[in-house]
């Protein structure tokens, strides 16, 4: 069933084809219209969820992980100063190896106050133990809030289930809505064996001594790397059952390519229209779109851009005194790759705070990294020194 | 792919109007894309929608500067706004006017347009308050007919598929918009 | 794919999370206590500030479990006559509601008429024990005298009363008007006695139609005669035929009759037969101007009949004593006072030939506390002032009559005296009411024939009840200062108790952070100019459902209805359902934190002294 919906709903939707058995959240925005629709969807029925109203972020997650530990599906969504608020319990959840599902709508982050959108918050929760996976169109986010439980629950890790802010929470695009006992066969009732349980009582997250902690954080770091392939198997399952398929990583058009740009978020699909628009001149330009940030696809990336000679990473974050965050961590994934087929990449942050990222934004990096790239190839041509990566991302779109 | 812009004053319905709209041309199987302009809403303040429609898929995602077309919920708003702003040449004008189109000189120099008066069929059909009629379910009627994009049909059908309440009265105000849009004689000269 | 989920064995490795290799149970954290919460059910103040003894806590616990007829069944364990004090007591467990704390008393007195309408209307009769075989008689039938009798009857004694007038019911039936009691709800409790056997012999006063050795053929006596005898204004012209003792108006009235007053009546004295006199003068078509020489706070009246007074129509002048009243002959030559004479104008009609002109009045002012604490008024000199009148009512208090009792009962202050059980030491004679040294209240006079009642059954089941007697009688107390239970001088009380102790519950005990404030259902009224029109009821009391959800904004003060908070509170989970109702605590995992005493809404749970 195809319905015309905002990306907000689109989540709703997908939490409740997931059949979540607890949502707590506190409402922000551009958030709130993902609970309010979950909470009539409660009301009325549709959804056999208990919703707890919550004074704040932090009690939304402190009830999504109450939730969880006791061996049930739980859920919440924020935005920005609420997904800040709550970094404090992201850690327990995280470490708590706790299958939460929680959708941020990324909002940059205050002062100045601003509800529009940037990456900025859920960057920031890089460390906190949450697998991260960031969506571009409507469809992406409900399938992706559904894969996203399976995945969750395979691995013992928290998801966070990333969308634009306004580019996808508010504006309303065709959705395909999954049959409901498909999803059922795809995602059944969560099956916990570890959990809380008060006829076999044990104490969780207590005193932890040296002895042991280290090994706690190593099987953490397991389960990240297993989570890779678990989301592969997942997405993979998903594609069979829905024909629909994103993976951690997309190849658009890269076949031959001289330049990539790489992105995430609704930035993608703007970029797939510049994309679409150089390769009709006969340009060889692509684009390598990344949806998942943590686990960092590693692998894939360096599959995926070995051989190009010039990647553009597009930001729409900024980590203060260093540079754009993805192209700092493709950057350090590619380091150790041969010379001969480590790309030069150039980092450009644009769109802060809402700012419109359009073609002609995404166009204004490309000439940059075409320049660049001609650049250093003369350079080398003329048995010049080895050539440098670019040391500073540059602000495009900015006025000085 | 065609771009569309709505102006309306917050509580008039213009985010909703880019909903449905968009829904209809969902309906005749093209890809839609609707959305507010990113803000704070005020009841009474200015405010703009947008729509974009394709026969493929829509990739841009990002706001929509030169529209194809403009719908204009509140005829106040030609003063206090530069509703035309970007509007591509001979692009079409939508207003919700009791006004015929010619009153509207300035803009029927350059721009296709047309009017109909919404506000008095809304209120006819007892849509929102006689001061504050609920306009935009009339107008998309209208827009259906002049603007041959959209049928009247799909208007209508996404009328009834999304609007929780009065869907009758609702398409009603569509239809008889539809039979009552003036359309400037020179509009059909351009087209 | 590899699945790391599963047992936490250490043996396995480091499990995926920081989860305890082995179950907590081993770990015995109640070693860690020094003091241990106990269910300990106590007393609700309520219960406490009733004179009757009743045990309210204990039927709204009922109420709040839907157990109407259990409830009503309690009640009636303990009050002979709930539909007359739900309608005329001037509630003292009102004041003691913990919940008044919070937002406002619990309308105590308004469920306690829904139930007593119910009971009338159920035709509900209390089981009586097993027969007795002695008799015994009780002299006066007012509120004392019924509850010792009914109390009496139901213990399964053979009880005969001596009315002296011609319908059971003293105060009740002749002092208390019809629109705050109708005649028929306490026709309807009498009967009530009468069903349980009790022998009503109206019409006879002991000592002048029947002589006292009557009484001699029963083997107990409870005298309740009450305080019949107006006291007098002591100022000239009182023997005037248009000066009334109140009592003696409203006893006319209550018989039926209906008086001729005049256009002008003036009430004075400021208690609650003062109220009464006004408020029935009011409806025989008076004006009325009530005197009272101490100001409005200083009124003994209860503080709703006062309103209900204003609200009707009564006017008022207070610091204000009549000097001397002045006949139709001699109408003095004195300004008279300037608003009430215009009022009186206004009124249209022919009055009866007065006898009396009106009263001489003077202003009075407050001085040093008399012995009684409140303020001493004293006339001011030079002040006097006339105020017309065709009627004058005096209510200044009533003082007891039983002059026929033997000489040799103990009296003092004008009173019998009596010990905790009523018992005046004289043989089997008790006495209660206002013949006794206590508040000239129904509650107070229901209260203590009903202490006489278990006095007369343990004096003639043990010969016990000498004044004097040290018996302890404490834990037959609703709380230390409680009026007697009869269900624990009898036993088999319906509400399922945890260890009970006799103490009150505070509102500190009381955790109101899991109360709502939910507002208190006010009664519902006749509109005053309604009322003025004749004598139906004017308090019309609660509808059903206000009333019970009056019940359900009850504290349950000190009685655990098994709430669930303290198992939902208790962070070591030591706390689980009992099989037979109620919580148990497993004190080896208990750590005495005391969270489930704090938690616990109506102070339920006490914490004791670990080994003590």
């Amino acid at each position: 069933m195809k319905k015309v919906m905002v990306g907000n709903h689109a989540v709703s939707w997908g939490v409740k084809l997931a059949r979540a058995e607890v949502i707590a959240a506190y409402p922000i925005t551009p958030q709130t219209q993902i609970v309010e629709e979950l909470a009539e969807m409660t009301a009325d029925g549709r959804l056999a969820a208990r919703f707890i109203k919550v004074e704040s972020e932090h009690s939304a997650m402190a009830a999504c992980i109450g939730a969880a530990a006791t061996g049930v599906r739980a859920f919440t969504a924020t935005s920005s100063q609420g997904l800040l608020l709550m970094h404090e319990l992201l850690h327990w959840a995280g470490l708590g190896r706790l299958p939460i599902v929680m959708a941020d709508i990324n909002r940059a982050v205050a002062p100045g106050w601003s509800i529009w959108t940037d990456q900025n918050d859920t960057l920031a929760q890089r460390d906190t133990g949450w697998v991260q996976l960031y969506c571009e169109t409507n469809q992406e986010v409900l399938d992706t809030t559904v894969q996203g439980f399976k995945l969750a629950e395979t691995v013992d890790l928290p998801v966070m289930i990333v969308l634009d802010a306004f580019f996808l929470s508010h504006t309303s695009e065709p959705v395909d809505v999954p049959d409901q006992a498909e999803v059922d066969a795809f995602l059944p009732r969560r099956e916990a064996r570890l959990k809380l349980d008060v006829h076999d009582p044990h104490a969780f997250g207590a005193l932890t001594t040296p002895a042991v902690y280290m090994e706690l954080r190593l099987r953490q770091q397991e389960a990240f790397d297993r989570a890779r392939e678990a989301f592969a198997a997942v997405d993979r399952e998903w594609a069979e059952r829905f024909g629909r398929g994103y993976g951690a990583l997309e190849s658009y058009r890269t076949e031959d390519a001289e330049i990539v740009l790489v992105t995430s978020g609704t930035i993608t699909s703007t970029t797939r229209h510049v994309v679409n628009e150089r390769r009709a001149r006969g340009e060889r330009i692509g684009l390598v779109k990344v949806k998942m940030f943590r686990p960092f696809p590693t692998g894939p990336l360096r599959d995926a851009l070995s051989h190009v000679p010039a990647v553009a990473v597009l930001d729409r974050n900024i980590s203060p005194g260093h540079g754009g965050i993805f192209a700092e961590e493709i950057r350090a994934a590619l380091y150790d790759l041969p010379p001969g087929r480590r790309p030069r990449i150039d980092g450009y942050v644009v769109g802060l705070g809402g700012r419109d990222v359009t073609p002609a934004v995404i166009e204004d990096c490309l000439e940059r990294t075409r320049r660049s790239q001609a650049e250093a190839a003369a350079a080398a041509a003329n048995g010049g020194a080895e050539r440098e990566i670019a040391r500073e991302d540059i602000w495009v779109g900015v006025k000085p | 792919m065609r771009e569309m812009r709505i102006h309306g004053r917050g509580g008039q319905g213009a985010v909703i109007a880019s909903k449905l709209l968009a829904s209809a041309f969902f309906l005749e199987g093209k890809d839609v894309q609707s959305f507010p302009a990113f803000g704070v809403e005020r009841r009474g303040a200015p405010v703009t929608a947008f729509l974009r429609v394709s026969d493929g898929p829509i990739l841009l995602r990002c706001e929509i500067l030169a529209p194809d077309d403009l719908i204009v919920l509140d005829p106040t708003l030609v003063q206090a706004v530069d509703v035309t702003a970007g509007l591509k040449p001979r692009g079409s004008i939508l207003l919700n006017s009791d006004q015929p189109p010619e009153h509207y000189a300035r803009l029927v120099r350059r721009f296709r347009v047309a009017t109909v008066d919404a506000s008095a069929i809304a209120a006819a059909h007892g849509l929102g308050s006689k001061t504050q009629p609920i306009v935009n379910t009339a107008i998309l009627g209208a827009f259906a007919a002049f603007s041959n994009l959209v049928s009247l049909e799909s208007v209508c059908a996404a009328i009834t598929e999304d609007v929780p309440t009065r869907a009758e009265e609702n398409v009603a105000a569509a239809r008889e918009a539809a039979g009552s849009v003036r359309i400037c004689a020179a509009a059909e000269l351009h087209a | 794919m590899p699945d790391d989920r599963g047992s936490p064995d250490l043996a396995h490795g480091v499990p995926p999370v920081a989860v305890s290799s082995t179950s907590t149970r081993v770990n015995l954290t109640g070693s860690w206590k020094y003091i241990r919460p106990v269910y300990q059910d106590k007393v609700a103040p309520c219960n406490q500030g009733c004179p009757v003894g009743i045990d309210i806590e204990g039927y709204m616990n009922l109420l709040r479990e839907d157990r109407i007829e259990d409830a009503i069944g309690l009640l009636l364990r303990e009050n002979a006559l709930p539909a007359v004090t739900g309608r005329v007591c001037y509630h003292p467990c009102e004041n003691a509601c913990n919940r008044a704390w919070l937002d406002d008393a619990v309308s105590i007195h308004g469920v306690e008429r829904m139930l007593g309408d119910l009971a009338i209307e159920q035709r509900i009769l209390p089981e009586p024990e097993t027969p007795r075989p002695e008799t015994v008689g009780i002299v006066g039938s007012g509120p004392a005298g019924l509850s010792c009798a009914y109390h009496l009857a139901r213990l399964g004694y053979t009880v005969t009363v001596y009315e002296a007038e011609a319908e059971p019911g003293g105060i009740l039936r002749y002092g208390i008007p019809e629109y705050r009691l109708p005649k028929d709800v306490l026709a309807h409790e009498v009967n009530r006695i009468r069903a349980l056997g009790v022998d009503f012999r109206c019409g006879v006063q002991v000592g002048r139609d029947l002589p006292l050795n009557v009484l001699e053929s029963h083997d107990a006596v409870f005298v309740a005669t009450g305080a019949r005898r107006g006291r007098a204004l002591g100022i000239e012209g009182e023997d005037l035929p248009g000066v009334r003792a109140g009592l003696d108006f409203l006893r006319e009235v209550n018989r039926g009759g209906r008086p001729a007053l005049g256009h002008r009546v003036v009430v004075v004295g400021g208690g609650n037969t003062a109220m009464d006199c006004a408020r029935t003068a009011l409806r025989l078509g008076a004006e009325v101007l009530v005197l009272y020489r101490r100001g409005r706070e200083g009124m003994p009246a209860h503080d709703e009949e006062v309103e209900d007074a204003l609200r009707e129509g009564v006017r008022f002048e207070f610091l204000a004593a009549p000097v001397r009243v002045e006949s139709t002959e001699r109408v003095p030559d004195r300004e008279p006072l300037e608003a009430i004479e215009a009022t009186f104008d206004r009124f249209e009609g022919e009055p009866p030939a007065p006898h009396v002109a009106g009263l001489t009045c003077t202003r009075m002012r407050l001085e040093e506390p008399d012995r009684s604490g409140r303020p001493r008024p004293v006339p001011v000199e030079g002040s006097e002032f006339f105020v017309a009148a065709d009627l004058v009512l005096t209510a200044l208090g009533e003082d007891p009559d039983f002059d026929f009792l033997p000489e040799d009962v103990e009296r003092a202050s004008g009173v019998v005296r009596v010990n905790a059980l009523n018992a005046t030491g004289h043989g089997a004679l008790f006495a209660g009411g206002d013949i006794t040294d206590e508040p000239h209240t129904v509650a107070f006079a229901l209260g203590s024939g009903k202490r006489a009642a278990v006095g007369i059954d343990r004096y003639l089941r043990f010969r016990a009840g000498e004044i004097g007697d040290g018996a302890d009688l404490s834990e037959l107390r609703q709380g230390p200062k409680g009026n007697i239970s009869v269900t624990r001088w009898v036993g088999g009380d319906p509400v399922r108790r945890t260890d009970p102790v006799n103490r009150v519950v505070t509102f500190q005990e009381t955790n109101p952070a899991h109360f709502a404030p939910v507002a208190r259902a006010a009664d519902r009224h006749l509109p005053p100019g309604e009322r003025r029109l004749g004598f139906r009821e004017a308090n019309l009391g609660l509808e059903r459902e206000q009333a019970l959800a009056e019940a359900r904004r009850c504290f349950n003060c000190g009685v655990c209805n098994e709430c669930e908070l303290c198992l939902v509170f208790c962070p070591d989970l030591a706390i689980s359902r009992s099989a037979g109702g109620g919580y148990e605590i497993a004190y080896e995992y208990c750590k005495g934190c005391g969270v489930c005493a704090t938690e616990c809404p109506r102070g339920a749970i006490t914490m004791t002294r670990e080994g003590l």
